[in-house]
């Protein structure tokens, strides 16, 4: 799959490069993100340097996922990571589908800094590729049932909360019951 | 985001393809005899229009039906059985489980009753039986079903084989026939890791 980037006036989101690994790794020290999302732990730069350096170009260039950096647009400054992953049936005439996943840096929260770039993409993703989209039908959310703070982001842009899975998810060695939800072509807020 | 974790599970998968008893019911590997049974039971209206990837049909459908099942048993991301009516041997339905994951002991379950052997509650009981199998004999910890919600008899087998349901997620099961089903998903939990 081609890499693209993406952005509006003030945030600016592009594939991962090496370079990236030691704000990643900053930003993943996080116990919030550590907390609510499928990062190691303990959070080690050899996992940043895994992260943007072989598990990202390897998802776009198989096309399993689409995975951006986010980066504020006039100082560069890394702010979240967001992207769309198991990418699948996309060969569906009526559409594919894909999960949205996200993480935001402390730094960055509390000024819509996510949601905004989760909109990006998800608009990328739902675009029909004459376009250059994705020309998916659905996006899937799931995450660890009392992530609230995930799931206010997913209700901002439109996702419809549709079930509590049991046990889906395994979380250190744990196994937590998930919020699912989707997004269809057109409810995009 | 997701990353490699180092859960993963080890699943018990049977190298070849495996026979179950099931009391009154028998769960096979696809075999050569079946051939015009299975013709019949894949060529059935329902069976085409509620699989996600329906088999082909025409010429040499069954053998190359059963070659298949054969195949992806081997690479683990099917593992299909015929079931049969254990005294007379005639070919009454299907059941397998699919897209079993390490990462998580999950997998994927679907089954089909033919025609003529309905209203038995062969469907209950075969999914019953090859649920305990994953759990016991696999190592699974989360099997889970989805069907179109304009399925109902297929939402009736699930809660009859122990499978509570958990959530419609709209426009998720692709249709045969192109686009997409609002997909009614339930599962079951291995007793044992709870």
């Amino acid at each position: 799959m081609e890499e693209v980037e993406l952005g509006d006036d003030r945030l600016y989101l592009r594939p991962w490069r090496l370079g990236d690994a030691a704000s990643v790794y900053e930003a993943c020290q996080d116990r919030e993100i550590q907390r609510w999302t499928s990062v190691p732990t303990p959070y080690l730069r050899e996992h940043a340097e895994s992260y943007v350096g072989e598990i990202s170009p390897t998802a776009w260039r198989t096309g399993s996922g689409a995975i951006f950096g986010v980066f504020d647009l006039h100082t560069g400054q890394l702010l979240a990571a967001t992207g769309v992953h198991q990418i699948s049936e996309r060969e569906v005439s009526a559409g594919g589908r894909a999960e949205l996943g996200y993480w935001c840096a402390a730094w960055a929260r509390g000024k819509g800094v996510m949601t905004g770039a989760c909109r990006l993409v998800c608009e990328w993703a739902f675009a029909d590729p004459s376009a250059g989209g994705l020309g998916l039908a659905r996006i899937d959310w799931h995450a660890e049932v009392g992530n609230h703070a995930s799931r206010r982001i997913a209700e901002k842009l439109g996702f419809t909360i549709e079930g509590t899975l049991r046990q889906r998810i395994v979380h250190r060695d744990r196994r937590l019951d998930a919020w699912v939800a989707g997004l269809l072509r057109g409810e995009l807020r | 985001m997701r990353e490699p974790t180092k859960h993963m599970r080890k699943l018990a998968v049977p190298p070849e393809p495996v026979e179950i008893a099931a009391g009154w019911l028998q769960l096979t590997p696809w075999s050569g005899d079946l051939a015009a049974e299975i013709v019949d039971l894949i060529s059935d209206p329902d069976f085409q229009r509620w699989y996600v990837h329906p088999p082909d049909l025409g010429e040499d459908a069954a053998e190359r039906f059963i070659r298949s099942r054969k195949e992806r048993w081997r690479s683990g991301d099917l593992l299909s059985f015929a079931v049969r009516d254990a005294t007379t041997g005639a070919l009454v339905g299907d059941v397998q489980l699919s897209d079993l994951s390490p990462w998580d002991g999950s997998a994927w379950i679907g089954y089909s009753t033919a025609p003529a052997a309905r209203g038995r509650g062969v469907a209950p009981h075969a999914v019953g039986v090859l649920t305990r199998w994953g759990f016991q004999a696999i190592g699974l910890h989360r099997i889970q079903l989805g069907h179109a919600v304009e399925n109902p008899a297929s939402c009736r087998v699930a809660i009859k084989a122990g499978y509570p349901a958990e959530g419609i997620l709209r426009s998720s099961l692709p249709r045969s026939s192109g686009g997409w089903w609002d997909m009614e998903i339930h599962a079951a939990i291995n007793p044992a890791d709870s």
